[in-house]
């Protein structure tokens, strides 16, 4: 019915980010159908938007955001932008967020990977922090075990390597068949992880308009009064 | 995700609106957002559902508040009408009706997820029609009765709205053409978002303000 889906391909050299967003189970839905929201009135509509794949997990505690941008240029321009930016200050200071700017280096499944209602949606992410020296033999080692993971399970539909070279971070996007089976994280004493999302369900993929939509036109303004919100 | 019990009466409203060339799921969202973050946290504020039309042109919203007193009160918190004064600004409004005649039909309670289909009907009714005799009716129609179904009725009768899983063939349409006249509007929706009243741990939070963008003048109308 909707425009909700997008590909994560190796031959599409598109600007990635792997966003984990961590706070309480309260907060959960909010966050997601707020940034869902603004994404869907507003950001797609801005120059070099490719899409945006949100998830929640299934305690509500964290969110995941897949996102993708033509070019590292055209997410700076709209990061200027204050429809892109008015809705990042609301949950400040509830939630935390880890933020990876990531290339795909692998993709293990045999295709590229569509995120959209014909996927059930259930990803595992993980983070982990790259040894400067040898990053390509590190990442080499990732998708070794990628292999080797979904090669011994049945349900393990894809594993994407990401890398963020610059800041020595990769990210593994780990696609499910159902959000009952056995998780499978990647386990390295050289690779120490930085974050991890708790398995969790796709809620909606946004991607760029058609040419006959308009964008909403409004004003977000995020209050001080959480500031002093405890909950 | 919403659920309506069985037979549940209740206060609501429908309220369709006209998006184009805006994309109504753009708008559904947008409402669900501002609900699921503001509205919900009102007093007396007891469920909603937000649909956009298949063909992308138009938004429902099915509103449930514990009595009309309720949704005074909150209407006067400037809060409350901060994200409808842009949605009006942006879709015109095609139908709205808020009525406490307004019943579930069938025997099962109906859940409302994200991406659920539902046909909505509205009939404007050529004379004012009682509650009981549109009960029995819509209690007659087969689709109606066992695929849990809505209706709401204007409070002079003379208007029904209804909200039903399947499209209604043609012995049941025809059985509300002859009491409440030709279909006035008559759509396939999807739900694209459903906010529940909010649980005991969940505190109101004003986390942010909405507004027109300084120059643009409001709609002219009101939705609720």
């Amino acid at each position: 019915m909707f425009r909700d889906s997008t590909l994560i391909s190796r031959s599409d050299p598109l600007h990635t980010l792997i966003i984990l967003i961590h706070g309480k189970a309260v907060h959960g839905r909010g966050i997601v159908l707020l940034n869902a929201s603004e994404t869907e009135t507003r950001i797609k509509h801005l120059d070099g938007f490719v899409s945006v794949s949100f998830f929640l997990s299934q305690t509500h505690e964290t969110v995941g955001e897949y996102v993708q941008w033509r070019s590292p240029a055209h997410l700076a321009t709209a990061f200027r932008r204050p429809e892109f930016y008015e809705h990042l200050r609301v949950f400040e200071g509830l939630t935390s967020a880890e933020v990876g700017f990531y290339s795909v280096e692998r993709i293990i499944a045999p295709q590229d990977v569509a995120l959209g209602p014909l996927f059930t949606g259930t990803v595992d992410v993980q983070i982990l922090k790259l040894p400067n020296e040898n990053m390509d033999a590190a990442i080499a080692r990732i998708g070794q075990w990628g292999e080797i993971a979904q090669g011994q399970s049945k349900s393990l539909r894809a594993v994407v390597v990401h890398a963020d070279r610059a800041n020595a971070k990769a990210a593994l996007f780990i696609h499910h068949d159902a959000a009952d089976t056995e998780r499978a994280w990647y386990a390295d004493t050289e690779m120490p992880e930085i974050d991890r999302g708790e398995r969790m369900t796709r809620y909606t993929t946004v991607s760029a308009p058609a040419a006959t939509e308009q964008p909403l036109r409004y004003v977000l303004t995020s209050t001080v009064a959480h500031k002093a919100h405890d909950t | 995700m919403l659920s309506i019990q069985a037979s549940a009466r209740q206060f609501t409203g429908f309220i369709v609106l006209d998006c184009a060339p805006v994309q109504a799921e753009c708008v559904a969202l947008f409402s669900a957002s501002a609900t699921e973050n503001r509205l919900k946290h009102f007093d007396g504020f007891a469920g909603a559902v937000f649909f956009a039309s298949i063909c992308g042109r138009f938004v429902l919203e099915y509103v449930i508040w514990k009595g009309p007193a309720a949704l005074a009160a909150a209407r006067e918190d400037p809060t409350f009408s901060e994200h409808m004064k842009v949605v009006e600004h942006h879709c015109s409004l095609r139908y709205v009706s808020f009525s406490s005649i307004s019943n579930s039909v069938g025997i099962d309670a109906i859940r409302f997820e994200r991406g659920d289909r539902f046909f909505m009907r509205l009939h404007k009714c050529p004379a004012a029609e009682s509650v009981s005799r549109t009960r029995d009716l819509l209690g007659s129609i087969p689709e109606l009765a066992s695929a849990n179904s809505l209706f709401q009725m204007a409070e002079d009768g003379t208007s029904l709205v209804l909200l039903s899983r399947d499209a209604i063939d043609t012995p049941g349409a025809a059985a509300l053409r002859t009491i409440f006249g030709d279909s006035a509007f008559h759509h396939e929706f999807a739900v694209v978002e459903s906010v529940a009243p909010p649980s005991v741990r969940e505190r109101s939070a004003a986390l942010y303000n909405l507004a027109l963008v300084p120059g643009e003048s409001p709609g002219p109308q009101h939705i609720k």
